[in-house]
């Protein structure tokens, strides 16, 4: 592989530690939304954004995963590394590299700036955070650190797009300097560094810091007294469930208004189409398809927002750093990795980004074991399904005087999910993934007050991209849905609803004895099968199948009333457990297949979640039909 | 209702046909179904942007837009 400065545009690589700011600047660049958050690890792929820089030239930015060195030890470093070292094939290498340090940890950041500058190749440092530096009186002398380091250095607040105009103008500079017939190896002749280079790597840094930073500035005494208090041996932990908790409360609580709302409007439209329309053909698609079936998803957005809203809040202020920290007894008693923290934390929003995260994790049989429980995290596509159940069944109580009973038994079932992943690797750990257990190292981040402008990108990216699901997948699955639902028509000496003469009822019933030991009927089993293709959807199936079966007056109620009526409570409570471990969506599998490079593993994953699904419902089910009754 | 009708055949032949892309067919066959149209190939996945699922590593529109032009 060659340095290819002929290039245009030109291709700069962001290259840092963890958690140093490398997404919040490539964000700054190109105007892009990627995911950022106040802990290592957030970024395990390439990234690759473009900007004009001032003097009009087209750049193509990479953003890379975070390491302390070349040396890579995970997936996501190894990525990194062979960007940097230009190890890709079909990737010419980066004719600039972007060097991210943290100020408020210059000796750390230092090390990788050495490594990547023995590379020979052009290079800028952005020294960012450089407000956090300052606010502890550390004084850097920047023009001393470029004469020491021998490249440019620019001052840089990533988050608040501070001293980006100048890093732009570095950017102009350095690439009108690229030599265009410039050629050579781009690794630079790079090779495992030995200790002794290591040690001498340290002294030139102490020495560069004693030039250019003669001031380190003050200890994080703040994050280190809360540290004190959030990490209590004893403490800590209940205070964390209690905020897991209390986030539960908050979803059901905070999201009745908005959801009423939401069903008002949609019962509105519902009424108007059907004043407006003559019908027909069309007009019941988009009441019984389109409204009942999107909408009947559509309306959980508001608890989607303020669970999310939470999550974002407790990363962005580093809290969920310190819940790796805190869970990582309980981790390793099960055998798990203690980086296995954040690749489960990400499933919270969608199994698949938690799956890539476990890139981060050295160990294949660590990393494949946190692969195959990380779907047993509830999912956020999981919460429309969860709600629609407790609505109908969960009956609106004050336990105790403060806990609502619905958001009680929402963190019931995500802390059903956290164990069953536990238990899982436990088994796991002990037959098929055995070895000894790494410890957890994780630099811990400073705490800082979330920025209100990330909290509401977080949130703005979210609803959107659930209500482009709603526009897209649930949409097109619902029109489908509806269409079997509907045809073909009930004969005319027909007894019984029309639905049972249509392609989905004669499916249902077929498949209905599958699943009658676990007391599933068979609309629910028309649900299941475009739940597949993503969770939320069997909501949306469970709203048409019931919207074609049901009288005029019942439909008059929500879905949740019209089950409530329809299935019995150890149906419900079936149903419930079913998705705690729901078999996989399609698109899951499919991550798995291209993390795993088999089709071995997504195989395992498909075949033991439906067999716990299968076999969780039916004691559920069982139980509930001894202790309560049909 | 013979506009219902038609437009409902429309309405459901557009969802069918938008399933088997997305859903149905695998993406290797996908992407040379696209090059024998002479479409650009898809890039690979950024982030996680290559699924359906969270859209965590979508691409913003404003890529390429000249930084000054940009919005806060």
């Amino acid at each position: 592989m060659t340095i290819t400065a002929t290039i245009d545009p030109p291709r700069l690589a962001l290259v840092g530690n963890p958690n140093c700011g490398k997404t919040a600047l490539f964000n700054a660049l190109t105007g892009s939304r990627q995911k950022v958050a106040n802990y290592p690890g957030v970024t395990v792929e390439r990234r690759e954004g473009q900007m004009i820089s001032p003097a009009g030239t087209r750049v193509r930015i990479v953003d890379l995963p975070g390491t302390y060195s070349l040396r890579a030890r995970s997936p996501d470093e190894a990525v990194t590394r062979d960007v940097v070292l230009g190890r890709f094939a079909e990737e010419p290498c980066p004719d600039v590299l972007v060097c991210v340090a943290d100020a408020t940890n210059l000796r750390l950041n230092l090390r990788l700036v050495l490594e990547l500058k023995a590379l020979g190749r052009p290079m800028i440092l952005a020294l960012n955070m450089m407000d956090m530096a300052e606010r502890r009186g550390c004084a850097i002398d920047v023009a001393a650190l470029a004469r020491a380091l021998g490249v440019p250095v620019v001052p840089t607040v990533a988050v608040r797009r501070d001293g980006i105009g100048a890093l732009l103008e570095q950017i102009d500079r350095t690439s009108a300097s690229l030599v265009p017939t410039a050629a050579g190896t781009a690794d630079g002749g790079w090779t495992e560094p030995s200790a002794q280079y290591l040690r001498a790597q340290y002294r030139e840094v102490d020495t560069i810091l004693a030039a250019a930073c003669p001031r380190p500035g003050d200890a994080n005494v703040a994050s280190h007294r809360i540290d004190q208090v959030l990490l209590h041996p004893a403490a800590g932990l209940p205070f964390l469930f209690l905020i897991l908790f209390l986030v539960f409360q908050a979803v059901f609580s905070w999201a009745e208004y908005p959801m009423e709302l939401i069903d008002a409007a949609l019962s509105a439209f519902s009424r108007t189409v059907e004043g407006a329309m003559a019908e027909g053909p069309l007009r019941s698609l988009i009441i019984d398809g389109v409204i009942a079936g999107v909408g009947s998803v559509v309306i959980f957005l508001p608890q989607i927002l303020i669970l999310f809203f939470f999550i974002q809040v407790l990363e962005d202020s580093g809290y969920m750093a310190r819940a790796a920290f805190l869970l990582d007894r309980m981790m390793g008693g099960v055998g798990l990795h203690g980086r296995a923290f954040i690749p489960l934390l990400s499933s919270f929003a969608c199994a698949i980004p938690g799956i890539m995260a476990a890139r981060t994790i050295e160990n294949r049989a660590d990393r494949l074991a946190t692969i195959l429980i990380a779907p047993l995290v509830t999912c956020s596509a999981r919460l429309p399904v969860y709600t629609l159940v407790i609505a109908a069944f969960v009956p609106d109580r004050v336990i105790y005087g403060v806990f609502g009973l619905p958001g009680l038994v929402m963190f019931t079932l995500y802390a059903a999910g956290i164990l069953s992943a536990l238990v899982v690797a436990l088994i796991l750990k002990r037959t098929i993934f055995k070895g000894e257990r790494q410890p957890l190292l994780m630099e811990l981040p400073p705490y800082r007050w979330p920025r209100p402008r990330d909290v509401a990108i977080g949130l703005f990216e979210r609803a959107r991209i659930f209500l482009t699901r709603a526009g897209t997948i649930i949409f097109a699955v619902g029109v489908l849905l509806w269409f079997m639902a509907s045809f073909p028509a009930a004969p005319t000496d027909a007894v019984g609803p029309a639905i049972d003469y249509s392609f989905a009822g004669m499916l249902g019933h077929t498949i209905a004895p599958l699943l009658a030991p676990i007391g599933f009927t068979w609309q629910i089993a028309i649900a299941l099968i475009p739940g597949m293709a993503a969770r939320e959807v069997a909501v949306a199936a469970l709203g048409t199948v019931y919207a074609l079966s049901e009288s005029e007056e019942a439909l008059e109620s929500s879905l949740a009333t019209v089950l409530a009526a329809d299935w019995s409570l150890p149906t419900a409570l079936a149903l419930l457990a079913w998705f705690v471990f729901a078999p996989q969506c399609v698109s899951t599998l499919s991550v798995v297949k291209r993390e795993t490079n088999s089709w071995v593993w997504p195989a395992v994953l498909f075949g033991y979640l439906t067999i716990l699904a299968y076999a969780g419902a039916f004691l559920t089910y069982r139980t509930a039909l001894a202790v309560i009754g049909g | 209702m013979l506009t219902q009708t038609i437009l409902v055949g429309l309405i459901v032949a557009g969802a069918a046909g938008w399933v088997a892309w997305r859903l149905l067919l695998p993406a290797s066959i996908r992407a040379r179904l696209r090059r024998c149209a002479g479409l650009a190939a898809t890039r690979p996945a950024a982030g996680c942007s290559g699924c359906p699922g969270c859209g965590g590593g979508r691409r913003n529109r404003s890529e390429g837009v000249p930084y000054h032009m940009q919005k806060d």
